[in-house]
C-alpha cells in the first residue's frame, strides 16, 4: 500500500483544530515526520488514480524523480517549520500550516489538471488564513489583497485548463511545443504564484505582514511550487529566460534600500526564484537540474532566513534595521545562525547556495547565453550586499537604535533553526546527495579549484564595494511603491468610476422607466371606479404583496439539490 | 579595527586570492575569456557591487521611496 504524504496531510490538517491542546502539539510534531517517512519511501512510477465524470481518470499521485525530490524537500521544511512554530501557533493557524503543506504536495504528486487545479486553490486558501493568523488591520487587509490575486491567477489557470481538458488532454505534460490561448493562460496563472515580474507584488505585499511561522511557511511552499509547475509543463520557453533575468535583478535591486528585515528576505525570494524561472527558460537538460536544485537548496536557506528574521521578530518585537541593532551582544545563537543562512543564499562555499547557483550559471554559458550568465552572476553580488552585509552591518553590529526587552527564545525555535542549518551544511558539503536525485542524469563538479576561488574572489570584492558605500548604504524608513500600485490606485479608481457611472445610468433610466409607468397606471385601474360603480373614496385597495405570489425559498433549494444529487448519479454511475 | 583597516584587509585578501590564480592558472571549460581571465570576478564583484548600488540607491530608490503609506487615505473612504 502506497502512503500518500499530501493525503495525510490533509486528514491531519482536518482533524487537528478539534482535538485537544496535547493532542495538537503531539500532531504538530508526529504529523510532519510520519509524512517525511511516506515521502521519502515513494518510489518512481507508482501512480494512483480514481475514476471521475466523463471517463477522466483523476490521478492523484504520480511519482518520478522530478516530483520526488520535491515532496521529499516540501515534506522536510514541514517538518522544521512546524517544529518552528510549535511553542505559539494555534487551532486555526496549525490547520491552516497543515493544509497548507498538504495542498503544495498534492500539486507535485498530481498527474492530472483538475487535481492539480484542486490543490492549487487549498493552496491559496490555506495560505492566506497564515496572513489573517497575525489578526490585526495591515495583514487583514494584504490577506484580501493576497486572496484575490491568487483567486484571479487561479481563475486565469482554471480558464486553460478548462480549454485543455475539454480538448480531452486531461493528464499534464509539456506544453511548451503547444503555446497556443490554453498554455498562455495556465502559464500566466503559474507566473502569478512564480512571483514573475510585473506580477510578483503580492509577495512582498504579504509576506512581511504573516505571522512568524507563516512566513516561514509561505517563504518555502507557493513559489517553489509553481517552480516545480514550470519546470513540469513549460521547460524550454524562451520568455522565461529574461522573466527570470529581470526578477533576479529587480528583486536585489529592492531588496538594497528594503528597511525592513522581512520585505528584504521576501525580494530575496522573488531574485531567487529568478534564477530557477531563468534556468527552466533555458531549457536543457543542465539548466533543468539547476532550477530543482536551486529550489531544494532555496528552500533550505530562506527558510532559515526567516526563522531567524522571525527569532528576531519575536525576541525583541521590531523587524526594522532603522529599529534593530547590536543583537549580536544580545542573541548571538539566532545572529550566528541567520549569518549561516545569509552565507548561503550569497553562495559560499560548503554550503547549499554555492552548489546549486553553480550549475544555473553553468548552463546558461553551455547553452551560448553568456549575457545571461553575466547578470544572473551580477544579482549574486547583490545578494551578498543586501541579505548579509548590510542586515549584519546594521542590525547585528553597532548599538541599538531603540530600546526593547530581550524576550528569551524558546528551544523549539532555536532546534529547527539548527537541523536547517545543518542540511545546508550537509547539502552543500556532499552535493551528490542531491545531485543523485535529480530529475537528469548529470556529472557535474562544482568544488574545481578555479570554482572555489572565483566565488571567493567575488564574495570579497562585493564586500569591498558594500565598505566604500557603507554610508550611502544606510538603511532608511520609507514607504517603497511597487507595481500593485497598479491595482491598488488606478484600477480601484477605474472600478470605483465605472461602477458610478453604470448606477447613474441604471438610476436616471430607472427614474424615466419609474415615471413612464406611474403616467399610464391610471389607465389600467379597475374600470368599475372610473364608473363610480363601487365608492372609491371609502375603499382603500389591497396593497400588492409580491410574496404573496411567490414559492418559499426553502423549496427551490430543495429542487436545486435534488436535481444535483440526481444528475451527480447519473454522471457518476 | 577602523573601517579603513577593514577596506585594506579585505583589499589585501583579494589580491591574495588573485596571486593564488596566478600561480594555478587551472581553469575547466573556459566557455568564455572571462572563465580564464585572471581576477575577472574580482573586478567584476567589485564594479558589479558599485554599479547595482549606484542603481538601487543612486536612480531606482528616488522613484519609488515615499514618505508615508500612499495606500492608506484611499482605503478609508
Amino acid at each position: 500500500m502506497i502512503l500518500h504524504p499530501a493525503l495525510i496531510m490533509l486528514g491531519a490538517g482536518i482533524v487537528i483544530p478539534f482535538v485537544p491542546h496535547l493532542i495538537r502539539k503531539i500532531m504538530l510534531i508526529v504529523m510532519p515526520l510520519i509524512v517525511l517517512v511516506a515521502s521519502y519511501n515513494l518510489q518512481y512510477g507508482q501512480q494512483q488514480s480514481i475514476g471521475f465524470i466523463n471517463n477522466i481518470d483523476l490521478v492523484y499521485l504520480k511519482v518520478d524523480e522530478l516530483s520526488w525530490i520535491f515532496v521529499f524537500i516540501l515534506s522536510i521544511v514541514s517538518f522544521t517549520a512546524n517544529l518552528f512554530s510549535y511553542n505559539y501557533s494555534n487551532r486555526i493557524e496549525v490547520a491552516a500550516q497543515f493544509l497548507y503543506v498538504a495542498s503544495s504536495m498534492g500539486v507535485v504528486l498530481a498527474g492530472d489538471w483538475i487535481t492539480l487545479l484542486f490543490f492549487w486553490e487549498l493552496m491559496a486558501i490555506s495560505s492566506t488564513f497564515l496572513v489573517w493568523a497575525k489578526k490585526d488591520e495591515t495583514a487583514k487587509k494584504a490577506g484580501i489583497r493576497y486572496f484575490l490575486v491568487h483567486f484571479f491567477g487561479g481563475n486565469l489557470l482554471l480558464a486553460g485548463i478548462f480549454i485543455k481538458v475539454s480538448q480531452g488532454e486531461y493528464l499534464i505534460n509539456s506544453l511548451s511545443q503547444n503555446m497556443d490561448i490554453a498554455s498562455i493562460f495556465i502559464l500566466i496563472g503559474i507566473s502569478i504564484n512564480a512571483a514573475i515580474y510585473p506580477l510578483h507584488a503580492w509577495l512582498p505585499d504579504a509576506y512581511p505582514k504573516s505571522t512568524i511561522s507563516g512566513s516561514v511557511f509561505m517563504s518555502c511552499l507557493t513559489t517553489k511550487v509553481a517552480v516545480y509547475c514550470l519546470v513540469r509543463v513549460f521547460p524550454g520557453v524562451p520568455i522565461l529566460i529574461w522573466g527570470g533575468v529581470v526578477m533576479c535583478l529587480l528583486g536585489v535591486l529592492y531588496a538594497m534600500f528594503a528597511n525592513d528585515l522581512r520585505v528584504i528576505l521576501s525580494y530575496h525570494i522573488i531574485s531567487q526564484v529568478g534564477y530557477m524561472v531563468a534556468a527552466v527558460g533555458l531549457g536543457s537538460e543542465l539548466a533543468l537540474n539547476g532550477a530543482v536544485a536551486h529550489a531544494f537548496s532555496h528552500i533550505l536557506y530562506k527558510s532559515l532566513l526567516f526563522m531567524g528574521a522571525g527569532t528576531i521578530l519575536y525576541a525583541t518585537g521590531f523587524s526594522k534595521l532603522t529599529d534593530l541593532g547590536g543583537l549580536f551582544k544580545k542573541i548571538p545563537g539566532v545572529v550566528v545562525l541567520y549569518f549561516i543562512g545569509s552565507l548561503a543564499i550569497s553562495g559560499f562555499p560548503y554550503l547549499n547556495g554555492f552548489t546549486s547557483k553553480a550549475v544555473i550559471l553553468s548552463a546558461a554559458s553551455v547553452t551560448k547565453y553568456p549575457e545571461v550568465e553575466l547578470l544572473l552572476y551580477l544579482a549574486s553580488v547583490g545578494t551578498l550586499i543586501s541579505t548579509c552585509l548590510k542586515v549584519t552591518y546594521y542590525s547585528f553590529l553597532g548599538e541599538a537604535k531603540k530600546s526593547y526587552d530581550i524576550k528569551k527564545v524558546p528551544i523549539n525555535m532555536y532546534i529547527s533553526m539548527i537541523i536547517t542549518a545543518v542540511l545546508c551544511f550537509v547539502y552543500g558539503s556532499f552535493p551528490n546527495l542531491l545531485y543523485n536525485r535529480l530529475p537528469f542524469e548529470m556529472n557535474y563538479i562544482p568544488y574545481t579549484f578555479d570554482h572555489v576561488i572565483s566565488t571567493v574572489q567575488i564574495l570579497l570584492a562585493s564586500t569591498l564595494a558594500f565598505l566604500f558605500f557603507v554610508e550611502i548604504m544606510e538603511p532608511k524608513e520609507y514607504f517603497l511603491l511597487d507595481t500593485d500600485w497598479l491595482y491598488r490606485k488606478p484600477l480601484v479608481f477605474v472600478t470605483r468610476k465605472t461602477s458610478e457611472v453604470v448606477v447613474a445610468i441604471q438610476e436616471n433610466l430607472g427614474a424615466v422607466w419609474g415615471t413612464g409607468i406611474l403616467s399610464i397606471v391610471p389607465f389600467f385601474n379597475n374600470p368599475f371606479r372610473k364608473l363610480n360603480v363601487i365608492n372609491s373614496e371609502n375603499e382603500t385597495p389591497e396593497k400588492y404583496d409580491p410574496d404573496h405570489y411567490r414559492f418559499s425559498i426553502g423549496l427551490a433549494v430543495t429542487i436545486a439539490i435534488m436535481v444535483f444529487v440526481g444528475s451527480f448519479f447519473y454522471v457518476r454511475f | 579595527m577602523g573601517q579603513k583597516n577593514v577596506i585594506l584587509s579585505f583589499a589585501i585578501v583579494g589580491f591574495l586570492s588573485i596571486i593564488v590564480e596566478v600561480i594555478f592558472p587551472i581553469h575547466y571549460h573556459p566557455y568564455y575569456w572571462w572563465h580564464a581571465f585572471i581576477g575577472f570576478d574580482y573586478i567584476f564583484g567589485l564594479l558589479g557591487g558599485f554599479l547595482l548600488i549606484f542603481i538601487s540607491k543612486g536612480i531606482l530608490f528616488p522613484i519609488v521611496k515615499r514618505k508615508k503609506d500612499i495606500y492608506e487615505r484611499s482605503e478609508e473612504e
